[in-house]
Formats: structure tokens, sequence, C-alpha cells
């Protein structure tokens, strides 16, 4: 009799204790997902009007990329082996270009926003970062898959990468530096050379 | 077909001459650099590199021009219902490509999209399956040798082509040479429609591609660099089907491994 209460108290312990962990990384895909939407409305409601100066939108923009973006870490990956050899001034200054080149690229975009619907699909967990999956919805056209990387540094979640129809922005970044630095003698300062040349003369 | 011949003999030499004369060496020196080199798979660079250059100044002497030209003489609407009757008529070359990938779900949803879009869809020119829910997908036999585990082997720039590699290439001919539309204008002596074809086709897809154009021409620092990361993640994606595991892209793998580079407590 013994016996069996105590296995059925241990077996009532597992079951009490075993979901946690399941839980625990559903949290974080659907904290994710929550952020992911967040994100989302704000880039919309802020970014999107078509009066805007470019300044306004350029402004605005990088505030919301400070704030949800990962930009220090997205720079240092897309510089990748690289980032070993520079030096610490040149580190500064790249990740100062790479914020810029950000907000030149792709501030205006959001200019020929023309009431698009981003819907929200599914959130899959791959080891420390959740992948939001989600669509573009563009009317009668087929939509656009948009996949968004989350990360979770210090406590809050930030966005790591964007997938577009399998597009990484952060992979084709990166191939485009490391092509840069390499045709000039795996030099860095060159590269910074290229990103002084490209984020002032879109200005 | 003599002046499809001809021309192709004419591209296929001039490739040849600019890969003979120039080969780029790998970096002997470097471990480092030297296993990027060979996962960046682009031993033809210097060569690439120059069609690259051939291919901008056609595209811009030539291409872009006319394009430009269409974009401003055909309203939204005439564009949409050419490039909706090109793709309705890739679809036999489609559907053998979704059989020989074993893909009878996707073959069904093609064939079920002709039907409806030569029908309804006035001989093609609108697209009214979409909105029913048959959504469009590419396939070609580049994907189908990549469904049947070929591996890609080197990028490779082709003149007016655009990027591409060896399976890709071959695959491009094979669905050439499948095409019902070449067999018939060969056998009822109609060669200039294939050309033709190739000719709206060429606008058809600048036209689709403009956006994406402009943005890497104003944005890229290495626009080389940047056509041979988007091509191969867009092929990677269409052979996946647009499947969204991580795994299957190698993009995507990477960087999940490299994360450990970008925390700044490790010290990288």
């Amino acid at each position: 009799m013994k016996i069996a209460a105590v296995t059925l108290g241990a077996l009532a312990l597992c079951v009490l204790l075993a979901p946690t962990k399941q839980i625990k990384a559903d949290e974080f895909s659907d904290g994710a997902r929550k952020f992911i939407r967040s994100v989302a409305d704000q880039a919309i409601s802020q970014l999107t009007k078509k009066e805007m100066s470019s300044k306004e939108r350029e402004k605005k923009f990088r505030l919301i990329l400070k704030n949800y973006f990962d930009v220090a870490s997205i720079g240092k990956w897309a510089l990748g082996r690289y980032w070993r050899k520079a030096d610490n001034e040149e580190r500064k200054e790249y990740l100062i270009l790479f914020e810029n080149l950000i907000v030149t690229t792709y501030a205006n975009r959001f200019k020929n926003y023309s009431n698009e619907n981003i819907a929200i699909n599914k959130t899959v967990r791959r080891g420390k970062m959740a992948l939001v999956q989600s669509n573009l919805e563009r009317g009668g056209q087929k939509p656009i898959r948009v996949d968004w990387r989350v990360t979770f540094p210090d406590g809050q979640y930030k966005i790591f990468d964007i997938v577009v129809e399998g597009v990484s922005l952060v992979q084709t970044q990166r191939s485009e530096f490391s092509s840069v630095i390499r045709r000039n003698g795996g030099k860095v300062s060159d590269l910074i050379i290229a990103l002084r040349a490209k984020t002032t003369s879109s200005k | 077909m003599n002046v499809v011949t001809k021309v192709l003999k004419l591209l296929i030499i001039t490739f040849s001459i600019s890969v003979i004369v120039s080969c780029a060496s790998p970096p002997s020196s470097d471990p480092e650099a030297l296993a990027e080199y060979q996962k960046l798979n682009d031993p033809f660079e210097t060569a690439n590199r120059g069609i690259f250059g051939f291919n901008q100044i056609l595209d811009k002497l030539i291409i872009k021009p006319v394009t430009t030209i269409y974009r401003t003489i055909a309203p939204d609407v005439v564009r949409e219902a050419i490039h909706n009757f090109l793709q309705n008529i890739k679809t036999p070359v489609i559907v053998a490509n979704d059989l020989l990938q074993g893909e009878g779900n996707r073959a069904g949803n093609t064939i079920a999209r002709f039907f409806i879009n030569s029908t309804w869809g006035l001989l093609g020119f609108m697209d009214p399956a979409t909105e029913m829910g048959f959504e469009q997908h590419e396939e070609d036999f580049g994907q189908t040798l990549a469904v049947w585990v070929v591996d890609e082997g080197p990028y490779l720039m082709l003149p007016v082509l655009g990027p591409s590699n060896p399976r890709d290439a071959i695959g491009k001919l094979v669905d050439w040479v499948i095409d019902p539309i070449h067999w018939w204008a060969a056998n009822t002596d109609n060669s200039e429609v294939p050309l033709i074809r190739t000719g709206v086709n060429g606008v058809d897809t600048r036209d689709q591609l403009w956006e994406v154009l402009e943005d890497i021409e104003k944005n890229s620092i290495d626009p080389y660099a940047s056509y041979r990361s988007l091509y191969r993640q867009r092929r990677a994606d269409d052979i996946n089907n647009g499947k969204r595991s991580g795994s299957a892209n190698p993009a995507l793998s990477d960087l999940d491994q490299d994360l450990e580079l970008a925390n700044p407590d490790s010290g990288n």
C-alpha cells in the first residue's frame, strides 16, 4: 500500500514537473510573436504617412531600429570573421556606419506602403532564437513570406534578422561586406571607406 | 533554330575565352581565408565579374531603356495581363518538372491553374486562379536536378542570362528543349516565335524585378556580391518550395551556428 502510494506520488510529481520546460519554450515563442506584432503595428503607424519628409521618416525609423533591433550584434555578425581583425577604433566607426547604412537603405521604403497587412502565422523555436513567420498580404496578389528571427539578449526581445521569401537580409549584407573586404586584401578599413562613401552620397 | 544555334555558339565561345584568360587563384597562405574561398565556391570570380560588367552595360544600353518605355507606355493592367499570359504558357514545363520531382499535388495545382486561367482567365491574360486559392509556383529543370541531389557547382555569371551555375544552366537548356511551344514552332516553320517570346519574357522579367534591381543599384557597395548572394538564397528557397525549415537553407543554419560570434561576452 505504502509502495503504491509513494509510486503514485512520484508519478504525480513527474506529471506536474514535466511540462515546465515545455511551457517555458512556448512562452518565449508566444512573447516573440506578440513582440513582432507590436513592432509591425508601430512601424506601420509611424513610418507610412505619405506626407512625412525623408528626414522625419529616417529619424523615426532610427528610433524603432535602436529600440527593437539588436543592431550591434547584427553588425558584428555581418562582419563575420573580420570583426576579430578590426581594432577598437575601426569597430566603433563600423557600427556607426552600419547603423547609418541600414537607415539610409530601408527607412524610405516605407513611403511606398499601401495598406498591406502583416498576418502572423506560426512561431518556431530554433535554439536561442524564435522564428516568427508572417505573410505580407497585398490585395489580389500572392502574399510575400516574411520571417523574423527574434533573440532575447538582456531580458528584452530584439529582432536579429528579417527573411523575405527565403532571403536573409543579414546574410546578404554579410556576403556583400566579406566580398568587399576580401577584394581589398582583407582590410576592414577599406570597407569602412566604402561605407562612408555610401552613407554620405545617399543623403 | 539556325540563328539560335549561332547565338548560343557565340555566347559559349565568349564565355570560354574569358574563363581561360582569367581564372582566380585561391589564397594559399591563410587557412581561414582558404576555407572561406572554398565555401564561397566562385573560382571563376574574375571572369564572372567581367561578364557581369558586360551584362550591366547591356542593361544600361538596351534592356533598361526598352523596359522603361514599356513601363511608360503600357498601363499597369496591360503589363499584368502580359505577365499572366507569359506565366500561363509556361505550364507544360512547370508540370513536367513538378512530376519529375514527384510533386503530384503541385502538378495538379498547376494544371488546375492552366484550365481556369485559359478559360475564365481569357486565354491566360487574367489570373482568376490565384484568387480561387490556386497559387502560382515556378519550377524548372535546374530545381528538378537539385531535388535529384545534383550539386549546384561553382557560381557562373552567364552573358545576358545573368547569375547561374552549371546545374541551373543545364536546367535552362533542358527546359528550352522540352518546351512544346518550341517543338510546335520548329515543326510549323515559325522559328521567330520562340525568339519573340524570349524577348518579351526578358522585358517582363526586367519589369517584375524593377524595384529590386533599383534597390541593389542604389544601396549595394558590391552589386556583384549582392546578386550572387541573392541568387543562391532565392534558388535554395525555390528548390525547397518555400518551406520554412531553417536547416534546409544553408544561409539560415549558418546564422544559428555563428550566433556565438555576435555574443559580446564571448571575447570574439
